[in-house]
């Protein structure tokens, strides 16, 4: 008796710490990356590109407007096949070809981003004899295809059949089941998990060393180099100069607020979903 | 189900149009980008140039602080303009790239030998001590083989703690290569290289990381470039020179190592030379550009705009060296540079 007594606080134990340590850990990075970086953040941070070298000041609006561009174009080139694809996993549930599909995406799914990055350098950025932004976007895209068709077959799986059978009893056709039912009913599930993979893609930074390359300037051009928060930060700390190792902290504590934004938004509209099927 | 298939197909057909749009500028287009990629050596003086000559042309020089070796990829798949690196390319380096190339020199750097010990003392060492200390040889800073070269100072008996480069780097290259010449049992121990089989101590990555390495750890030495040895404030070494003097690196120790007679060719090193006041491991550092400019359909204001910003490095951009402890050019090389940077053609016909 005292034997599984103790073997029952033993294990309550730890996995309660456990659970303190995932706490812990999260606690410690947001933490840590807050006091370093909040202290140098000022508007001119988030308006004005890097300053000349050498000199204070500057920003890291190049990083910011470039996270943007090439996350929003990843997402636009991406959106469109995962979503298909997870429709097309769910709508042919069972069957041999929707199996391999989404084994496939599982695979995909775990390619490390470091291989992303060698595959967009290879197929891009040396087919076309030019870093840019737009290839970091589709070797990006290849990172948000396959958690996006996942999530899609995943949420649609929830829809009830009830509901579309309903549908087909009104002599729906199947195209009208699919839009106007199955996808309106998941709508806010589909954009979360949209969002959960730009979240995960926002931070990458190893497919953009092969491919966005990174820019001091200002640019809006996609065919260009350009830079990204991920980037930036890699860059400025590994610089010799502390001013830069402290804007890298700075960027830091702004990529994660942005990407923590993004999964807060994510699991607001989960919730909002679950709260309509209850 | 049609909405869907016309959405796919707009996507695909949108997809090749931005593909096939190609990304470099047609002709008679005016440039305004430039991808330049290489050293982490020279890169702080490099951005601060090209920023330089954004200002003034309006002109992105886009760097990126790759590796030198990593330059040579880039240049080898023509996915940059101009590369920049430490060592001037080897012959079977030049065979494996597709055309003919110009290495053109930018600056002096040195790399810095390092130490973090209480006090900051002025150590002194010559070749055959720092290799043996990098070979692990040393175990304590009281060695005898220290002590012998400072006999002024007091020593602790801790350990030394050898901190060395883990990637392949151009700093690694330079310090590796003086060590081999200088130095006979690193030379059949070791060998030079980008990249070498480490006898001892620990790796890391990156100059900024092997600054930040030497300050944290007390008894440790390590090798970086002399910009970073400054900006993190570390104590250098002296060395010995090839005439017997122990010099510190500073930017004039560092154009004495520099002969008058440097050929045109800018062939031969600048490592170990003799000279009452030059510091031992000096190098030049390169751009490196195919010397005609029309490969890839690249246009004419391409080639014009790659001669003009390395040719304004040569002039102008030189007053912006010493600022960030590298060395300008002195004027004998920078004239050789400058009949290098003449070799520029655009289909046969000279750039400039």
């Amino acid at each position: 008796m005292t034997a599984r007594k103790l073997k029952n606080s033993l294990m309550g134990f730890l996995v309660a710490a456990s659970a303190g340590l995932l706490i812990a850990v999260l606690a410690v990075i947001v933490w840590h990356i807050f006091i370093s970086g909040v202290r140098y953040l000022n508007w001119d941070f988030f308006t004005k590109a890097p300053a000349p070298f050498g000199e204070s000041g500057g920003g890291v609006f190049n990083a910011i407007v470039g996270t943007f561009l090439i996350t929003l174009v990843a997402a636009a080139i991406g959106t469109p096949f995962g979503m298909f694809a997870g429709i097309y996993v769910a709508e042919h549930r069972g069957q041999r070809f929707a199996d391999i599909v989404r084994l496939c995406a599982d695979a995909l799914q775990g390619i490390p981003s470091i291989v992303i990055g060698i595959f967009g350098y290879t197929f891009l950025v040396a087919r076309f004899r030019s870093y840019s932004a737009l290839s970091a976007s589709v070797a990006l895209a290849f990172m948000f295809v396959p958690t996006t068709a996942r999530v899609t077959e995943e949420v649609l799986n929830l829809v009830p059949s009830g509901l579309k059978e309903a549908a087909y009893a009104l002599g729906a056709r199947r195209s009208s089941v699919v839009w106007n039912v199955s996808i309106k009913t998941a709508a806010a599930g589909i954009t979360s998990g949209l969002l959960t993979s730009m979240a995960r893609i926002a931070g990458e930074t190893a497919p953009l060393l092969f491919t966005a390359f990174g820019s001091r300037y200002i640019e809006w051009n996609m065919l260009r180099p350009m830079s990204a928060l991920p980037l930036q930060i890699y860059i400025y700390a590994s610089s010799p100069y502390p001013a830069l190792q402290q804007q890298a902290w700075s960027a830091a504590f702004v990529l994660v607020l942005l990407i923590l934004l993004l999964q807060f938004g994510a699991k607001h509209l989960i919730a909002r979903v679950l709260r309509v099927k209850a | 189900m049609r909405h869907i298939e016309h959405i796919a197909i707009s996507v695909l057909i949108l997809g090749l149009l931005i593909g096939t749009s190609g990304c470099r500028t047609a002709p008679g287009a005016p440039v305004k980008d430039l991808a330049i990629a290489g050293s982490t050596f020279a890169e702080p003086l490099y951005v601060k140039q090209l920023d330089a000559w954004y200002e003034k042309t309006q002109v992105k020089g886009v760097y990126g602080a790759l590796s030198s070796s990593a330059a040579l990829r880039a240049l080898q798949d023509r996915t940059i303009d101009i590369g920049a690196t430490d060592l001037l390319l080897s012959t079977e380096e030049q065979a494996r790239l597709p055309a003919s190339v110009l290495a053109i020199p930018t600056c002096l750097g040195a790399v810095a030998v390092c130490v973090n010990l209480p006090g900051n003392p002025a150590l002194r060492m010559d070749a055959a001590l720092v290799s043996a200390v990098f070979r692990g040889d040393v175990k304590t800073w009281n060695d005898a083989r220290i002590t012998a070269l400072n006999p002024m100072l007091k020593l602790p008996d801790s350990p030394v703690v050898v901190i060395h480069r883990a990637d392949g780097s151009g700093t690694s290259g330079i310090f590796t290569t003086y060590l081999a010449a200088a130095d006979q049992t690193w030379r059949e121990k070791v060998g030079a290289g980008q990249l070498v089989a480490w006898p001892a101590g620990v790796g890391v990555k990156g100059n900024a990381a092997m600054a930040a390495m030497v300050r944290q750890t007390s008894g440790s030495i390590g090798y970086l470039e002399y910009t970073f040895a400054v900006q993190s404030t570390l104590t250098c070494v002296a060395l010995r020179n090839r005439s017997g003097a122990f010099i510190t690196p500073s930017i004039d120790s560092m154009k004495a190592a520099v002969p008058a007679d440097l050929t045109a060719d800018l062939q031969g090193t600048l490592l170990n030379r003799p000279g009452a006041t030059s510091y031992p491991i000096v190098s030049l550092t390169w751009l490196v550009c195919y010397r005609d400019q029309a490969y890839d359909g690249r246009s004419r204001e391409r080639a014009v705009a790659v001669h003009d910003v390395i040719s304004w490095l040569l002039g102008d951009g030189q007053a912006l060296a010493e600022p960030l402890q590298y060395g300008s050019l002195p004027d004998a090389v920078r004239t050789a540079a400058r009949d290098i940077l003449a070799q520029l053609t655009w289909q046969g016909k000279s750039v400039k």
